[in-house]
């Protein structure tokens, strides 16, 4: 069973997952939800990628072009910008600083809950 | 026929779902930028229906008053662009009422009592351009032969009139402002 995710973590973190992902290619929106459940946050509701993009979008991190598909609606393309590729490589050092901070302290009781004092 | 009902059914599911997000970001949200969403979410729906029908597709998306909140959220601080189709409306409506007024006896009344009209009568008035070059509209009357107020357009009037409509009606001067110039920059 996958475990259930923290919705604030998440929305603090989709921004960075979706920067690395359109980095790897240029995708559209569906292509990018259906990307994101497939590294097994399945619990991130596909509303909430588009206005991620959006914000995105509007910092300038990265630019869309909507392209004509040959079965279904238009599709709009995301790419990254150079400033984007600039805040990915400041987000993934950040992220990993925390994590490298938190992890030891998580798995120091054998990532259990205490149960407070005894 | 049936198919063709069901999905007439989810298409209207669907276009419900996407107008009550709408009406939610009615407050924080330009015109523009919600039939914006409105188009990348219906892409999404549609594709995902294909797969799953609407009723999975809705589900999928989310609580809509969550997701109204993250437009909101995503949406604070975007500075507010052009309204170019208002634009065009407006100068559209500005150049039909050019046309009526043109040459059009606004109010032209025979009973007039034309002994009170003092000296000034017949009279007119010019509106052009400082040097006096170019016109843009004469307002005229003669009280003594029953015409208080015509209204003459000059060529320039069509052009001058409809195109401050736009300017006025779409905002224009927001294109100018840096931060639209920046992210109009940085997209292309």
């Amino acid at each position: 069973m996958s475990p259930t995710h923290d919705s604030q973590i998440l929305k603090g973190v989709l921004g960075l997952v979706l920067l690395r992902l359109i980095d790897e290619r240029e995708s559209y929106g569906y292509e990018l939800v259906e990307r994101v459940h497939a590294l097994g946050l399945e619990d991130v509701p596909d509303g909430s990628i588009y206005p991620a993009l959006g914000r995105l979008e509007r910092e300038g991190h990265v630019t869309s072009e909507l392209v004509r598909s040959p079965n279904g609606p238009a599709r709009k393309y995301y790419r990254l910008s150079s400033s984007g590729r600039e805040l990915l490589t400041e987000r993934t050092a950040a992220w990993t600083h925390i994590v490298n901070a938190v992890t030891p302290i998580l798995s120091e009781n054998g990532n259990q809950p205490t149960g407070g004092r005894s | 026929m049936t198919g063709s009902l069901e999905a007439a059914k989810a298409r209207a599911q669907i276009e419900t779902t996407l107008a009550r997000l709408s009406w939610k970001l009615r407050r924080t949200t330009s015109p523009a930028r919600r039939r914006e969403i409105r188009r990348d979410l219906r892409a999404h729906l549609l594709t995902t229906a294909d797969d799953g029908g609407s009723a999975e597709a809705l589900r999928r998306l989310g609580d809509l008053g969550a997701l109204a909140e993250d437009y909101a959220e995503a949406e604070r601080g975007r500075p507010p662009e052009p309204r170019y189709r208002t634009g065009v409306i407006a100068a559209i409506v500005v150049w039909v009422l050019v046309v009526l007024a043109d040459g059009r006896r606004l109010l032209d009344d025979h009973g007039l009592n034309v002994a009170q009209r003092g000296d000034f009568d017949p009279w007119s008035w010019t509106a052009g351009t400082p040097n006096g070059k170019l016109d843009l509209f004469r307002v005229f009357g003669d009280v003594e032969h029953g015409l208080l107020f015509e209204v003459e357009m000059y060529r320039l009037g069509y052009i001058v009139f409809p195109l401050l409509a736009f300017v006025l009606g779409s905002r224009l001067w927001r294109a100018w402002r840096p931060t639209v110039l920046r992210s109009r920059l940085s997209r292309s």
